[in-house]
């Protein structure tokens, strides 16, 4: 397998490779070219020029020896002049065979080494006699003589000078052949790289071609593995919706009719017997939504919804919640708070009451004598951000190092000789830890065996203003007046398709002291909306027909006043999603099966009187209806 | 008809006369030893048919020197002389090709070309001296050889012809 990088390496390299080529040809050509013209051209201009010079040289010497003759024939009377100019030139001629370097050849033959000192001698002794011609005739007369004398070795000269002209011309030749040979050589060598190269390029592309084809069925084959994994998921996520959904029915019958019996008239043996199978029923639904949390955060479902939160109300409800247990144990159960903590942040209430009663619950099931004891502190940084420290101390049994190490591991429990009496599926610690980390905190643990443990819990929250009428803690000052009480008879519309949670829901809403109506899919219940005013339904998402989401759709599409009833949804299906969709539908509020009365009371009438403050207009409507006085 | 065809062939005389007088004093008239002879198709002459130089003549036209390397020396040499252009002009030469002679009876052909393109001159002074025929003197055309690498060739080399005596524009 190439890498892209390698294959672009090689492709530039032959490139390279083959254009160096190319060019290597190209200028070998043109070399061939020029070399031989240029040989062919010196050659001549070397043989024109030295043979020419010697040509002149004779042709010179030859013109002044006749004119000397003939003016030595007429005497004084002769062309001394002419004759002057004559040998002139013939001195020009001498000069220029010894500076000109196109003769330099020539100087080295004997010929000219033997004529050159000749020449020479007869100028020094020509020059005096020809400033006064007429009176030295005897003189120029013996020059005559010496001049006759020299004609066969100028001659001679011009011949040796014709000779080294074609010999240098035969060496030249001979080179240029040699040249040129080795040129060729050079040419079919390259021709050969140039051949390899190609063959190179050839192989190369086949083996890539190759590849391409290995590779293409290769992720063919990944992409189907991946289709069966992702099909494979699809099918664990609907089956975990479907078995939530399954489970929480049942229970919500389960729960819901063990509720009822608990009201009803019980021998002492018998209330116990049911208290036990209550308690147990809990704690198989605790296990349940652990499980369901965990599948959540895993899948990387699980959201965060951060909203304006009261940390010391919240701490407080959750206080509330876990006393009652401290108490049964003969725990005292103490918050200290720091007086300047922010009131208002940005949190998620949920997450956060989770968290905190997974750490207290804890704290207090490990304990056995003394206290618990809940310290929290705020610390404002510099970019607006408050920094929560809540640390959950006991004075409980308390954990090795090496228990400590694993305490937040998946279904770790303590020590295997601890678990039994404390129960619990070992995966809160983890889910809490998740959630903190979630949210920008962190959660850490210190412990002393026998001495009790410390539990850290740190969170990350911005500062928030307190929201107007404040309607999500609502449930908080509603908890601390019973519900029953508050609320009046309401027409209730229940959609509902199991009978055994239509009974439930009848039951509960019944003794709540409400008048129930009751619908077995969506589009009854849209039916029923429409044709009679409610003052709330609780509708069920999952229905046949038409479902909770679209009948609430069409009940929020309705021409009057009825299409503003407060809705409930009501399912079984807690993956995050389930509650944001039936939001998004235009329902009000969301409730998880199972359904306890209290939970049910509580939301009824946070919803309703959430709306009243929110939707003034709508007092027309309720203002008739007793349920009205809710929101005092 | 006939009186006005005379006074024309009259007038016609004249000026011809005042033509000749005029290009005389243009040339100007060699005083000492004529060193070159223009024949051929040209304008102005100062002799009949012909144009004739002395030195003091060619060195009174403006000068252009250079230095440049030869076949016929080792050594670089220096060369001074009127630009053959302008003894072309001075003359009103109207040829294509200017047939050269020396004293030696050596002819070459120079195109006229060469001297709009190229800076040739009509040296009368190798290495800032006059030039006697020993030294292949009086006159010599020389191309700028240095100045541009085509000139470096044998048909410039031929071209530059010594003891330059006559001439011909044809």
């Amino acid at each position: 397998m190439y890498s892209h990088q390698d294959n672009r390496r090689y492709l530039l390299v032959l490139a390279l490779v083959t254009g160096l080529l190319g060019l290597g040809l190209a200028i070998t050509a043109v070399n061939v070219w020029q070399q031989s013209r240029y040989v062919e051209r010196s050659a001549r201009l070397q043989a024109d020029s030295v043979v020419a010079m010697t040509f002149q040289l004779e042709r010179e010497f030859l013109r002044t020896r006749h004119e000397l003759q003939l003016a030595l024939a007429r005497g004084a009377a002769g062309d001394w002049t002419s004759v002057q100019r004559r040998f002139d030139i013939l001195v020009s001629r001498i000069d220029l065979l010894r500076e000109s370097p196109t003769v330099a050849p020539l100087t080295l033959t004997d010929v000219y080494l033997q004529l050159w000192p000749e020449l020479q001698t007869l100028q020094e002794k020509t020059d005096p006699l020809l400033v006064t011609p007429s009176r030295a005739q005897t003189g120029l007369e013996q020059v005559l003589a010496r001049m006759v004398q020299m004609g066969p070795q100028v001659q001679a000269l011009s011949q040796t000078a014709n000779g080294l002209a074609a010999h240098q011309m035969e060496e030249q030749l001979k080179l240029a052949t040699a040249q040129e040979r080795q040129l060729l050589w050079l040419l079919i060598a390259q021709a050969g790289l140039l051949l390899l190269a190609t063959l190179g390029l050839w192989w190369r592309h086949r083996n890539q071609v190759r590849e391409h084809r290995q590779l293409q069925q290769l992720n063919r084959e990944l992409a189907r593995a991946r289709d069966a994994a992702e099909q494979a998921d699809r099918t664990k996520s609907q089956f975990l919706a479907n078995m939530s959904h399954e489970l929480r029915t049942p229970f919500n019958g389960m729960l819901g009719m063990m509720e009822q019996l608990e009201n009803g008239p019980l021998n002492e043996a018998q209330r116990d017997q049911l208290q036990t199978a209550q308690h147990s029923a809990r704690h198989l639904l605790n296990l349940l939504n652990d499980i369901l949390d965990l599948s959540a955060l895993d899948a990387g479902k699980l959201r965060i919804h951060s909203e304006p939160v009261q940390m010391r109300t919240l701490i407080h409800e959750v206080q509330q919640w876990v006393q009652a247990l401290a108490c049964a144990k003969g725990l005292t159960l103490t918050v200290h708070m720091d007086r300047d903590c922010p009131d208002w942040v940005l949190l998620d209430p949920t997450r956060v009451r989770q968290i905190l009663l997974n750490l207290l619950s804890n704290a207090v099931k490990f304990t056995a004598k003394g206290h618990v004891r809940i310290d929290v502190r705020s610390h404002t940084q510099d970019d607006g951000q408050v920094l929560w420290t809540l640390e959950v101390q006991d004075t409980g049994c308390g954990m090795d190092a090496a228990t400590l190490d694993r305490v937040f591991e998946r279904f770790v429990q303590g020590d295997d000789s601890l678990t039994r009496p404390q129960g619990g599926t070992g995966l809160g610690l983890e889910i809490s830890r998740t959630l903190a980390r979630r949210m920008g905190g962190d959660i850490t643990a210190s412990s002393v065996p026998g001495q009790g443990s410390c539990f850290r819990l740190v969170l990350r929250a911005a500062l928030a203003n307190e929201p107007a009428g404040s309607p999500a803690l609502q449930p908080t000052t509603a908890d601390t007046t019973p519900p029953d009480t508050d609320t009046r008879r309401w027409h209730v519309l229940v959609a509902e398709d199991h009978p055994v949670n239509r009974k439930v829901l009848g039951i509960m809403l019944r003794n709540l002291g409400h008048q129930v109506s009751f619908a077995e899919d969506g589009a009854q219940a849209l039916a029923m909306a429409r044709e009679q005013t409610f003052d709330l339904v609780l509708m069920d998402i999952h229905m046949p027909h038409m479902n909770g989401l679209d009948s609430a759709r069409a009940i929020r599409a309705l021409p009057d006043e009825r299409s503003q009833v407060p809705i409930i949804a009501v399912t079984a299906d807690v993956m995050n999603d389930a509650q944001s969709r039936s939001l998004q539908a235009g329902m009000d509020d969301f409730i998880a099966k199972p359904i306890e009365p209290k939970k049910l009371a509580q939301a009824m009438q946070a919803c309703v009187s959430r709306l009243q403050a929110l939707r003034p207009h709508r007092s027309a409507v309720l203002s008739g209806m007793p349920m009205h006085s809710a929101s005092a | 008809m006939k009186r006005r065809i005379f006074i024309r062939a009259l007038g016609g005389v004249g000026l011809a006369g005042l033509t000749v007088q005029a290009q005389t004093q243009r040339l100007g008239v060699p005083r000492q030893e004529v060193v070159l002879t223009i024949t051929g198709r040209m304008s102005h002459t100062n002799r009949p048919n012909a144009s004739v130089f002395d030195m003091a003549m060619l060195e009174a036209l403006p000068q252009q020197a250079f230095t440049t390397q030869t076949p016929w020396q080792k050594d670089p040499i220096h060369f001074a002389g009127p630009l053959l252009r302008d003894v072309l002009t001075l003359v009103g030469a109207s040829g294509t090709r200017i047939k050269a002679t020396a004293l030696n009876d050596y002819q070459i052909e120079i195109p006229v070309e060469d001297t709009q393109r190229f800076d040739v001159i009509v040296a009368t002074r190798m290495n800032r001296e006059p030039m006697p025929v020993r030294t292949r003197g009086p006159l010599f055309i020389v191309y700028p050889f240095d100045a541009r690498a085509e000139l470096r060739s044998v048909r410039y080399y031929e071209r530059s012809i010594w003891q330059l005596r006559a001439l011909h524009i044809d």
